[in-house]
């Protein structure tokens, strides 16, 4: 099994850390104050969140680790407006999203955000293709600019040759990659992913991984990327730890090499030393 | 770290308030683009979404066509009894119908199918202008309203002669066909009066014979009374209420079992074709939907189908029970009794109540789902 740091140059893990270290001083593009979330059903009552307060900056790799059932999804869809908090505030680019009205929620949800989901949520009947394509024409694109960007970000991901081909015949790694692909259709600011690589096997994961690492490094892409993926913590610029639905601590990532080195040393250790 | 938590004025967080609305709104042409798109890439469901339709007011119509068939044979067998009883009186009495003139007396419109029939059979029968007729108030015998020979659905020309006047009406007549069931019963006197200016006086009395032959025949022996339709001993006609009646209720019955059949089955279709694909609503609500445009998306999808499907299920629900009876009663039977007004309307109306019935099933489900927040319509499961 290929290490996953080895798909990066030197030149990029430099620059990862150098950007670790620069993105103190940079803008904050998502918020999370006192965010709580309660699910109702019947008569139990299911604390998910509990108060999680997180900044979020522009251009910075977020992975949020948790055990199951720690609020990770739950978050997701706080922050990423496909749910309302119970209490607290969600603000993306300073704006509290509670605030917004149906049609600024889905011009965010649109052009500000990309989602990626653990089971890839592509349209199964649409193209690859048509499925790029979506996102766009929601944004009001032509067609045929649509159709343009939609083969470059294809090819990008490395589906140029599978255009015409719809989801269900392609593999899990292939289909995610569509969903990657999806979630950069509008050029967002911020790319939400939740466990992207849970359905992946080791190889397709670490190439998901770097997928989303190289948008953070070339496109300016801030990615939240909720995760059980040891691989995704090497890559990431800080990591934060929900346990409970509470924000248990935040780490850079130069803080947690060690523990990272703990952690993997016994999963890593079994097959590739 | 405190200093991020200011924003920075330049950071480009305001949404452009104009623009979204713009933007938001995709036209028509592009959601029926989208959905013709998706109605031909998963045809196949689709089309077992639209049978469903088909099927439903298929069955709906065929119930109504054959019960509408059914009436109008009946119908044409009873009239068809009864011209058979006028014109063998008449060639007992006259030898054949043409060359005689023939007077009806009528005082209100003539409507019902049966008794249009059976002055056509007359028409046919006789010669041009032989048919003459005389519209009289209901109550007494003075002319009507210039208005009423213009309700009759016998244009005056070639064989209907329209006369106002009693005398005249009667004057070398050979036949005096008294059509009206409620026409009060002429007197004595002015029947007498009347019947001398006959040629040959055969009185009918269409419903029910309401003269008594004997005491006709003392004003004039010449006189031939026949009454036309059977008539009935009093425990004949409850017995035949009660058929009726139950008729009634079966018809009715059946009408509403399959109205039933056909909402539920419309219904299901639809709403399976939806609910299955609340994740893909929730879907497109990510990547940037409004609700109202997917309403949009579902309400020309169920158009479509709702349209195409009731119209294909109307056709085959006529054509089927049509043929059925074309191929086991005579085309010639069936064609000259098939009441077609009363089936095209009972068409036209399952047709647009499969179409409305199609969206209401596929819109309710769909708002409902565009509702959600994109997260509980991703969690759905169908
Ligand atoms: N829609 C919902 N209705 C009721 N309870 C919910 C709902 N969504 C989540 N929960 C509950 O909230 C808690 C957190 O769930 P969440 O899906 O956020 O966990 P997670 O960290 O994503 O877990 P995993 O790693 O397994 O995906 C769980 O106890 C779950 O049962
Ligand atoms: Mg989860």
């Amino acid at each position: 099994m290929p290490d996953t740091a080895t798909a990066l140059t030197d030149q990029e893990k430099r620059d990862v850390l150098h950007f670790t270290q620069k993105q103190e001083h940079r803008r904050v593009v998502a918020r999370a104050q006192a965010v709580k979330k309660l699910y109702r059903m019947g008569k139990i009552e299911v604390h998910a969140l509990r108060g999680v307060d997180l900044t979020v900056f522009a251009g910075e790799f977020l992975a949020i680790m948790g055990p199951s059932g720690s609020g990770k999804s739950t978050f997701f869809n706080m922050i990423g407006g496909l749910d309302k908090p119970s209490s607290g505030k969600v603000f993306i680019d300073e704006v509290d999203i509670a605030q917004l009205d149906a049609f600024e929620l889905a011009w965010l949800r649109c052009r500000k955000i990309g989602y990626i989901f653990q089971s890839f949520n592509l349209i199964p009947v649409m193209t690859c293709l048509e499925n790029v394509m979506l996102p766009m024409t929601f944004a009001g694109v032509t067609h045929e600019e649509a159709f343009e960007r939609a083969c470059e970000i294809l090819r990008t991901v490395g589906l140029g040759h599978r255009l015409t081909h719809k989801p269900p015949q392609m593999s899990g790694g292939q289909q995610q990659r569509i969903a990657v692909a999806r979630a950069l259709a509008n050029r967002p600011a911020i790319v939400l992913a939740d466990e992207p690589t849970a359905n992946l096997d080791m190889k397709t994961g670490a190439d998901i991984i770097d997928l989303l690492v190289r948008l953070t490094k070339h496109m300016g892409v801030t990615v939240i990327s909720a995760t059980h993926d040891m691989k995704m913590l090497s890559m990431c610029n800080r990591v934060v730890w929900i346990r409970d639905g509470t924000c248990d601590r935040i780490e850079e990532r130069k803080n947690i090499k060690i523990q990272v080195g703990e952690m993997t040393s016994a999963t890593e250790g079994a097959h590739s030393h | 770290m405190t200093q991020n938590t200011t924003p920075q004025p330049s950071a480009p967080s305001v949404i452009p308030s104009e623009q979204v609305r713009e933007q938001a709104i995709l036209p028509w042409k592009i959601a029926i683009r989208i959905t013709l798109r998706g109605l031909k890439i998963r045809l196949g469901r689709s089309l077992i979404t639209m049978s469903g339709v088909v099927l439903g007011i298929a069955f709906l119509m065929s119930v109504l066509t054959s019960e509408g068939l059914k009436s109008g044979l009946a119908d044409e067998s009873r009239t068809n009894t009864e011209v058979l009883r006028l014109f063998k009186l008449v060639e007992g009495e006259l030898g054949s119908i043409p060359n005689h003139k023939i007077a009806v007396l009528v005082s209100r419109p003539i409507t019902g199918r049966h008794r249009i029939r059976l002055m056509e059979k007359l028409a046919s029968q006789a010669d041009d202008g032989a048919i003459c007729m005389y519209w009289t108030q209901p109550d007494t015998l003075t002319p009507a309203t210039e208005t009423a020979p213009g309700q009759t659905p016998f244009p005056p020309g070639k064989k209907f002669r329209f006369i106002s006047d009693f005398q005249e009406l009667c004057r070398d007549a050979h036949l005096l066909v008294l059509f009206d069931e409620e026409m009060p019963l002429l007197s004595t006197d002015t029947l007498a009066a009347s019947l001398k200016l006959m040629a040959q006086p055969v009185v009918l009395d269409y419903y029910y014979g309401r003269y008594d032959l004997s005491g006709l025949q003392t004003i004039d022996p010449r006189i031939q009374y026949a009454s036309l339709s059977y008539q009935m001993s009093p425990e004949e006609i409850v017995r035949a209420e009660k058929l009726n009646a139950r008729n009634r209720a079966r018809r009715i019955w059946i009408t509403v079992i399959s109205m039933l059949v056909t909402v539920i089955g419309i219904a299901n279709a639809m709403l399976m074709s939806v609910t299955e694909r609340i994740r893909e609503i929730g879907t497109m609500k990510c990547l940037g939907a409004l609700s109202g445009f997917v309403v949009k998306l579902f309400l020309i999808e169920s158009f479509l189908l709702g349209v195409v499907g009731a119209v294909l299920g109307t056709a085959i629900g006529f054509l089927v029970p049509f043929v059925a009876y074309l191929l086991s009663a005579g085309t010639q039977m069936v064609v000259s009794s098939a009441p077609f007004g009363h089936i095209a309307i009972a068409g036209v109306q399952s047709a647009i109540a499969g179409t409305v019935l199609a969206i209401i099933a596929a819109i309710y489900p769909a708002i409902v789902a565009a509702k959600m927040v994109p997260a509980d319509a991703l969690r759905t499961n169908v």
